[in-house]
């Protein structure tokens, strides 16, 4: 998770604590003046600007980004499409060949 | 070849197109229907709609909207992700700009449309292309059977070093690039979901796989088929590498399984490799490679200048291998016919490409060249037509190698001249005049009349008086040339330019014609301007020093006014001035270079006007002087001279061997990797006693 936020909400040193955010309903993200404000979607087309990079890292951690590829992880997709396809080939020519 | 064999061949190429077609969406309908353009009107809003909806339709659909006249070109987006492989991605819109001093005149409307292109798909399906085109080759007569599982291994871990090493350019190009396998969470954890590497891996390691079962039944065959390196490129579009890099490489590690190295060679390659790394400043650099893409450097990491110093090293490995191999297996009839298909093909190939927009891009994917193709059949600036080649000078060169060694060829009789031959060779000289390459045209009518006296003048003393009388008519034709231009502007051009290109910050007086001391070539009072203000490269600051205050001889030209003058004749005055304005090494850098294919500190290291594009000094010659030094040029120099002086007696060796160092002292080629790669398996072939002698 720590990737794909440092992806899109940029790098920090800061150590979000996301179990603590979630188990109070009353939180309320402090703006960060330093923080350049970001707008994030979700796949319905939701728009949200978020004003620190701890509100920021917690949405998308929930699943909201500033890029639509994000919503499909096209390398997991292709690596498993790669590993499996030699299993099936070899599945069939060992077929074809017995019969 | 028998019938069964060229179906078996057709229905691979068949199955090839479609996969292509298929990726760039050529059968795809989208579910939101196409913005119709027919008016300039529109033009703005039908950007607009296919700038929103990015990644919706194929490049054949965008295309089919646009209806108007103005030009319209496709170029490749690497940037684009797995899922937006083949579809639109951007198009590049300029409105019709006031020509500057122009009165009322406007530069036309510029739209370029760019289809998304993707790292790991392209890796994919351009390796798909290449290894089918590779075992189109026929199989060798024997099977070899001395290949390393190992070596796989050890290709995979190079391109990871490349990965690693350029993650400047990759980075760029790719939103999850991440080099390592695993990363810490908030937590410390260790999180294996790198599936950007995981599946980059997964795919290098089947390529190798099949690099390797297709060498293991045709590696003594690939000689007689290498001009075909020239129609396909193989340079990925979204890598900084090329295919036949990653293909000689890979028999580079074969070679140094099977003990085909030289100690010599190999020890003072480690010693310049010592130096250039401790030279080497690790900087996160992004060098754009433009057309030398897949044979440069992007980035100027010590992790990138190691991969490209092993690629260099396995390149000269593995092509002296694969000549050791394939002795037996050599055909110069079949090499000969194979040069004159593959020129005929390039030149076919562009002509089409120029004529039609998708054929264009298609091949530029399918033949993986650096650049589109010219789509249109104007030379550029009225000078040079470059077909679907990067570089009009470097294909010219070659249009010019493939005549002179089919002429060679034949004269030896190893080269049976058939009908289809001499359409072929039309074609071949068709593409050479477009190519527009005055020095291999000259060159190749030199080397041709060379020859012509070698065979029809029996007495060696005869021969030689012609050869000197040729000489000195020569001679005195360039004289006759210089004498319509004063010395002064001839010895003074190269310097000329260089202090032109300069980024010199000074507030100069000027003359009563509006003249600066840059534009008087004053270079003593440059010289002892504040060196804040000129910002001289140390080579052009030695230069202007030696050039305005160095011992000089009574009526002989000094080497700098020499090379100056030849320069005006050769039209390199400029791009040779821009270089001497750049190149700002330090002794050990001037001594051994900066290491192979590395141009990134040469190019962004000094500060000129010349920091955007890529202005290469155009000539072989001093790129190698750039990557090697003074001392790595010398060894590089006289090992080419005792070959020479060894082998005289193999005159049609030595004059194919004279081309190339004619035309690399004024053009760019060995930048180019089937350039290099040629003149490479040249001087190895050469190495082979009698290879060039006349058959009884």
């Amino acid at each position: 998770m720590k990737k794909r936020i440092e992806k899109i909400c940029g790098e920090s040193e800061n150590i979000p604590n996301f179990e603590e955010i979630e188990n109070s309903p009353n939180f309320v993200f402090t703006p960060d003046k330093n923080f350049e404000t970001i707008a994030l979607f979700d796949q319905e087309g939701n728009v949200v600007n978020l004003n620190s990079w701890l509100e920021c890292a917690y949405y998308a951690k929930g699943g909201w980004t500033n890029n639509v590829s994000d919503f499909f992880d096209g390398e997991k997709f292709l690596f498993l499409f790669l590993l499996i396809v030699p299993v099936v080939y070899k599945f069939i020519i060992t077929r074809v060949s017995k019969s | 070849m028998n019938s069964l064999k060229i179906r078996k061949n057709i229905y691979k190429l068949i199955i090839l197109v479609f996969l292509v077609l298929i990726l760039f969406g050529a059968f795809n309908i989208s579910e939101t229907e196409p913005y119709q353009l027919d008016s300039r009107e529109s033009l703005e809003s039908w950007v607009y709609f296919y700038h929103n909806l990015q990644c919706e339709y194929s490049f054949f659909e965008v295309l089919n909207s646009y209806n108007l006249n103005y030009d319209i070109s496709i170029r490749n987006e690497p940037s684009g992700s797995i899922e937006c492989a083949g579809k639109n991605f951007w198009i590049d819109y300029r409105r019709e700009q006031k020509i500057e001093d122009g009165w009322e005149k406007y530069s036309p409307i510029k739209l370029v449309v760019r289809v998304a292109t993707n790292t790991h798909v392209d890796l994919i399906v351009q390796s798909i292309i290449w290894l089918t085109f590779l075992s189109l080759i026929p199989k060798n007569r024997h099977s070899f059977t001395k290949l390393n599982k190992v070596s796989i291994l050890l290709g995979v871990l190079l391109v990871y070093l490349h990965l690693i090493g350029e993650r400047s350019y990759y980075s760029t190009i790719g939103r999850d690039y991440f080099p390592w396998p695993f990363y810490r969470d908030f937590d410390n954890s260790i999180i294996f979901d790198n599936y950007y590497l995981y599946s980059f891996i997964l795919i290098l390691i089947y390529l190798f796989y099949f690099i390797d079962k297709l060498l293991e039944t045709r590696i003594t065959n690939l000689i007689n088929y290498f001009p075909f390196m020239f129609f396909i490129y193989g340079s990925f579009a979204s890598l900084n590498i090329n295919f036949f890099i990653l293909v000689f490489s890979f028999i580079g590690i074969l070679g140094l399984f099977n003990n085909k190295v030289s100690i010599k060679l190999s020890i003072t390659y480690l010693l310049f490799f010592i130096v250039w790394f401790l030279n080497s400043e690790n900087l996160d650099k992004n060098f754009d490679v433009d057309k030398i893409k897949g044979f440069a450097n992007t980035s100027q990491t010590n992790i990138s200048l190691l991969f490209w110093a092993i690629v260099f090293y396995l390149l000269l490995i593995g092509v002296k291998y694969i000549v050791d191999l394939s002795k037996d297996s050599l055909d110069l009839n079949l090499l000969s016919n194979n040069f004159l298909i593959a020129s005929s093909l390039i030149v076919i190939t562009g002509l089409i490409g120029a004529i039609n927009l998708p054929i264009n891009f298609l091949s530029f994917y399918i033949l993986g060249h650096n650049k589109s193709g010219m789509n249109t059949m104007q030379s550029v600036d009225g000078n040079a037509w470059r077909g679907l080649y990067p570089s009009a000078e470097s294909i010219g060169e070659f249009f010019a190698f493939a005549i002179l060694f089919c002429l060679v060829t034949y004269l030896i009789n190893q080269f049976k001249f058939k009908i289809y031959h001499f359409f072929l060779l039309l074609i071949n000289f068709y593409g050479l005049y477009r190519a527009n390459n005055a020095a291999a045209i000259i060159s190749l009518m030199l080397l041709i009349l060379v020859i012509l006296i070698y065979k029809n003048v029996q007495s060696k003393k005869t021969r030689n008086l012609i050869y000197f009388l040729l000489i000195i008519l020569l001679i005195v034709g360039y004289l006759f040339l210089i004498a319509n231009n004063s010395f002064q502007l001839l010895s003074g051009s190269v310097m000329f330019e260089a202090v032109k290109a300069s980024s010199i910050s000074y507030d100069f007086q000027l003359n009563e014609y509006n003249e600066s001391a840059i534009e008087q070539a004053n270079y003593a009072l440059l010289l002892s301007l504040p060196a804040d203000n000129t910002n001289f490269s140390s080579s052009l600051k030695y230069l202007l020093n030696s050039y305005t205050f160095g011992n000089k001889i009574d009526n002989v030209p000094s080497a700098i006014s020499l090379v100056s003058s030849v320069s005006y004749y050769v039209n390199r005055s400029e791009k040779w001035g821009i270089f001497i304005a750049k190149y700002n090494p330090n002794l050990s850098e001037f001594l051994f270079g900066y290491g192979p294919n590395q141009l990134t500190e040469y190019y962004l290291g000094h500060e000129t006007k010349y920091q955007e594009g890529l202005v290469l000094p155009h000539s072989s010659l001093i790129t190698y002087f750039i990557f090697f030094g003074t001392i790595g040029l010398l060894v590089v120099l006289f090992l080419i001279f005792v070959y020479v002086v060894k082998n005289k007696n193999d005159f049609y060796g030595n004059i194919l061997l004279l081309f190339f160092i004619i035309n690399f002292l004024k053009s760019d080629s060995a930048l180019y990797v089937p350039n290099f790669l040629i003149f490479l398996i040249l001087i190895n072939l050469l190495r082979i006693k009698n290879i060039f002698v006349k058959e009884a």
